[in-house]
């Protein structure tokens, strides 16, 4: 299993294969996912109707298959997706738990209470770049590379899986938020591929803390 | 290398362990009743709801309800198994549950636990503690498949070596959170569920949990020699709230499971949640395998959707089935009526048989199909 692709977003900046790619102007996140957006010329109107944990999840992955093949190598059904995260769905929850809360001001939405999912986010990006493979959402402290290393590998037990989005994708209900995806794929298509290793997924992970030492 | 089913613990409205739901559903009765708790709806409402009484009295940390039931419902399937190796670096725990402690958002609720208890890693971690076992708990939120892809990620986890041992425990507890959200989609029904009616017209919202025991080890595996075969998830790409017309994802996650095991699935244990599309589009995607005639049931007219408890109930439910030679019926049902004919069970019947096929399906376009086989003694 290789690393054939990788995107960051987190503190304003999209970061794709290691080098900064853009940074947004904006201060809160909703306007700098938007920006981020613009930024890759997308017209995807249903992009507005997400919460933010899904926005943030989307647009990492278009930055991560913005130049790819996929869809030509392979079919939609050896596609997987798997993301984990710390806090879930904590930001929608708290806007949701707002609507519901007072008896005398009671406003429950469907359209909010579907994103209280954490999963909502790959069925966002599958619906989107056409997955039709393996899925999974994982909960956790903070980034374990290992489960999620674990994780991958037995997706790809699977004889049709070929090719993975995995990693990592949170906001917090103060809005702090990262993003790190990976494309992860079976066999060996490029030289400039990085071996599917937990230790490179840490580095990756780590890439910004990196930079500001 | 085999997958064993070890051993099972389950708790719905209909009981307090796996036995006192079956002689209930034999019996033909349902744990859904109105229910017109503030705590939990603005408007009367069929809910299946536990006797919380008991677990609060037998589970005396300082733990929330949900936490409760975890360890609750784990230690009570570690007493039918006492070799099972627990606290091993063997032993991997999955949890799988779609809200968690999502009533902490309460902050009355909140405040006699520490920050940040809301979130689901801080439950494993309660109840990797409670069981001295030295691995991160794997936390699966997955909607309403959670449950059946922690029995699958198990699986493939004891067949890759990672572990020799799995705890599945599925769990999720009634909030008006919960029931208010679907009361908005408008997908609950206003009287008890009626999976796979031809009147059915929505879900009834359950509480539960539901616990199996996974081994690679025959010498912990329970006499019966059940084995977990194989098991597949697929996205359908198309909604984020609505089932594929075509059932595309739930035709590609059978079609991963099953391979060439057709043939020889004598019953399918459905998601069956009795909303319009769920069960119509079930029955497509059984139509497409041409499994028409293989004896099918829903366990949601018994004690309702228990969401990310689900898959774990239902598969012990089925398991229990296969030893004891039961297939299940499906409480609500009168007049069957999908868009594809298939065999819905209405009552219970007494069956020998050794091939289980459970299926799940939830929001996101999530689908998952889980094997289930008793070897040949």
């Amino acid at each position: 299993m290789y690393i054939s692709a990788y995107s960051i977003v987190t503190d304003k900046q999209l970061i794709t294969n290691g080098s900064l790619e853009f940074t947004s102007s904006s201060d809160d996140a909703k306007s700098i996912f938007k920006d981020i957006y613009k930024h890759l010329e997308l017209k995807y109107p249903k992009f507005h109707k997400m919460d933010m944990l899904c926005k943030l999840g989307f647009i990492t992955a278009e930055a991560l298959l913005k130049n790819s093949t996929l869809n030509q190598n392979y079919e939609a059904h050896e596609l997987a997706i798997v993301l984990a995260n710390k806090h879930s769905t904590i930001h929608i929850d708290t806007e949701y738990y707002q609507s519901i809360k007072d008896k005398e001001n009671y406003f429950p939405s469907p359209a909010l209470f579907v994103y209280t999912l954490p999963n909502i986010v790959i069925g966002e990006v599958a619906i989107k770049q056409g997955f039709k493979g393996e899925i999974g959402f994982l909960v956790q402290e903070q980034f374990d590379a290992k489960a999620i290393y674990e994780y991958v590998a037995d997706v790809f037990t699977d004889p049709q899986t070929k090719a993975c989005i995995t990693g990592w994708v949170d906001i917090d209900a103060e809005e702090n938020y990262k993003s790190v995806l990976f494309l992860v794929e079976k066999v060996n298509n490029s030289k400039d591929n990085i071996t599917f290793e937990i230790q490179k997924l840490i580095d990756i992970f780590n890439t910004i803390q990196l930079w500001k030492n | 290398m085999n997958v064993y089913y070890v051993c099972q613990h389950i708790v719905t409205s209909l009981g307090l362990d796996t036995e006192s739901n079956v002689e209930k559903i034999l019996a033909n009765q349902s744990g859904i009743q109105i229910n017109n708790n503030p705590e939990w709806t603005t408007e009367p409402t069929p809910l299946s709801v536990l006797d919380r009484e008991p677990i609060y009295n037998t589970i005396q940390k300082e733990y929330t309800f949900f936490e409760k039931l975890a360890v609750y419902s784990i230690e009570k399937a570690l007493s039918k198994q006492n070799l099972f190796p627990i606290s091993s670096a063997e032993t991997l725990i999955i949890l799988s549950t779609t809200k968690g402690n999502i009533e902490l958002l309460d902050t009355a609720k909140a405040e006699k636990f520490e920050e940040g208890r809301i979130n689901l890693a801080s439950s494993g971690e309660i109840i990797r503690q409670h069981f001295k076992n030295p691995n991160p708990v794997l936390v699966i939120s997955n909607a309403c498949i959670s449950g059946v892809l922690a029995l699958i990620a198990g699986m493939r986890k004891i067949k890759q070596g990672h572990y020799k041992h799995i705890v599945a425990v599925g769990i999720d507890v009634m909030s008006h959170f919960v029931v208010s959200g679907f009361q908005s989609f408008k997908s609950l029904s206003p009287t008890i569920c009626k999976p796979f009616d031809a009147k059915r017209d929505g879900l009834s919202l359950g509480e539960g949990v539901g616990t199996i025991l996974l081994t690679s080890d025959c010498n912990l595996a329970d006499s019966s020699k059940i084995i977990l075969v194989n098991g597949a998830t697929a996205n359908d790409a198309n909604h984020i709230s609505g089932p594929s017309r075509t059932a595309e994802g739930q035709f590609y996650a059978m079609q991963r499971t099953l391979f060439d095991w057709h043939q020889a699935i004598d019953f399918i244990s459905a998601h069956g949640t009795a909303t319009p599309y769920n069960d119509d589009m079930e029955s497509i995607a059984i139509h497409r395998h041409n499994l028409n005639h293989v004896k099918t049931n829903s366990f949601k007219g018994f004690f309702g959707h228990t969401l990310g408890a689900a898959g774990i109930i239902e598969t012990a439910l089925s398991i229990y089935g296969l030893q004891n030679k039961i297939m299940f019926g499906t409480y609500g049902l009168e007049n069957e009526g999908t868009v594809e004919k298939i065999t819905v069970l209405k009552q219970s019947i007494d069956k020998e048989y050794q091939t289980v096929l459970k299926l799940a399906s939830g929001f996101g376009g999530s689908n998952a199909a889980l094997l289930i086989h008793q070897l040949n003694s």
